[in-house]
């Protein structure tokens, strides 16, 4: 069993970035993390970076299935800042992963705050994993002073699995009820083209269609296996 | 066969929601104040009709509150293009509570403002006491529920306003306005207007702090009633 991804991070109106992916994949391992800074707050964007790096290093070799208490990575998170005297207000991101163990055939994946997670293991449809929110640009998130855990769910698989991680710029565009259709559009088509491009193209690809929707910055990774 | 990703995502821009309830109590007859009303809401509703944004629609719901404790609708939340403004003529009394309690049940409708919306704009003006009870529904409306995430704004004319219940009310403190004349509630609608525009241009509408300084007061302005 092999798997593909494409990956994507595109800038919104803001002046810098705020938004945060990190992809990684050995022999036994993949972690993806798709991280948004909150627009509002003027360092989000290195509080979303923090919170990827850390989330790798911890997944990339912690036992699945994963439980919400085990995951470190928000508390380390919290007392970098606290640590440096900085105010982690100032650093408020949102953060959604997701970890695949090759071998045993798990997946988990956990959401901190409003960035969606779609997944479909084996026949299954797709699941949408989003935090109901009151409104747009109102979310939970790591930053706050009531520290949120990750809202995990666990998954075992047998021969097929696809999952889109993404930042609420792509995911609350997306419309909930071709979401089976997306993910066999987007397998197919990033199929044929050569690993090194898929990428390129789906953020070209992102630019030309969502990212004329909103002013939020965009990112998204898309893993499929074949 | 789809052939782009546009074939798989919602084509339409956000919704930023504006809820208008004003006062048409018996009060509101004396000195020019409802004539002032419905001139400064019609100027107000041409000037949001004149936004232009892609990524944003302004949706606005019409209220007023008079005659026998009632709260009415006088144009249902939708595209701002589409309001046309009723005249209000001034009598009866001043239900605050039951018009809290009715922006309440639409703001948390989320088939008529789901959660891709931006957070809505509340607008109250009003120039007494309220004839029925706010506690309740004050209480709710800014501590329960989607209608704590709003922007709350209010103007409070003349003396006799329940300065109280508007503190209250409103998100911020310099959201509450206080004014004496016509004027006033002119002076007020284009702060009302410059919010909204604010808001429909920041890149964070949701976290955008208004600022009522910028605003002239039109002194030398002639108001046209």
């Amino acid at each position: 069993m092999r798997y593909n991804h494409i990956l994507t991070s595109v800038i919104g109106a803001h002046p810098n970035i705020q938004d945060a992916i990190k992809y990684f994949e050995n022999e036994d391992r993949i972690v993806a993390v798709v991280a948004d800074g909150l627009g509002s707050k003027k360092k989000s964007g290195d509080g979303a970076r923090l919170i990827c790096y850390l989330i790798v290093e911890e997944l990339k070799s912690k036992q699945l299935p994963l439980l919400p208490a085990d995951i470190a990575s928000p508390n380390i998170w919290y007392k970098y800042f606290e640590d440096g005297r900085m105010n982690y207000n100032d650093y408020c991101t949102t953060c959604s992963f997701v970890v695949i163990d090759k071998k045993s055939k798990q997946m988990s994946v956990g959401q901190i705050g409003d960035s969606p997670i779609f997944v479909s293991t084996d026949s299954n449809p797709v699941v949408e994993i989003r935090r109901e929110k009151d409104f747009s640009n109102i979310t939970d998130c790591l930053g706050s002073i009531e520290r949120s855990q990750f809202v995990i769910h666990n998954y075992v698989f047998t021969s097929i699995i696809r999952v889109l991680v993404t930042s609420d710029g792509i995911g609350d565009e997306l419309n909930s009820s071709s979401l089976d259709s997306l993910f066999s559009y987007l397998s197919a088509k990033y199929q044929s083209y050569t690993p090194k491009s898929r990428s390129r193209r789906f953020t070209k690809e992102i630019k030309n269609t969502v990212g004329k929707l909103n002013h939020d910055d965009k990112s998204a990774i898309y893993i499929w296996s074949i | 066969m789809p052939v782009s990703l546009n074939d798989f995502i919602i084509q339409k821009a956000r919704q930023l929601p504006v809820i208008v309830a004003v006062d048409r109590s018996g009060s509101m007859s004396k000195d020019g104040k409802i004539e002032a009303l419905n001139l400064a809401i019609k100027n107000f509703i041409n000037s949001l009709k004149e936004e232009k944004s892609d990524k944003i629609d302004i949706q606005v719901a019409l209220y007023s509150f008079g005659g026998k404790d009632e709260v009415t609708c006088e144009c249902e939340l939708g595209p701002v293009a589409s309001v046309e403004c009723k005249e209000y003529s001034a009598y009866g009394r001043t239900p605050l509570g039951s018009t809290l309690n009715t922006i309440k049940q639409l703001i948390e409708d989320r088939a008529k403002i789901p959660s891709r919306s931006y957070a809505p704009t509340v607008v109250i003006i009003t120039d007494g006491e309220s004839t029925d009870d706010t506690t309740k529904a004050l209480t709710t409306f800014i501590r329960e529920g989607r209608s704590s995430k709003a922007f709350r704004i209010a103007m409070a004319i003349g003396d006799d306003a329940d300065i109280n219940f508007l503190k209250s009310f409103v998100s911020e403190p310099e959201y509450l306005v206080t004014g004496e004349s016509a004027a006033d509630i002119k002076k007020f609608f284009k702060f009302v207007t410059m919010s909204v525009s604010q808001r429909a241009h920041s890149l964070t509408p949701d976290s955008v702090r208004l600022s009522i300084q910028n605003i002239s007061t039109d002194d030398d302005e002639e108001l046209i009633l």
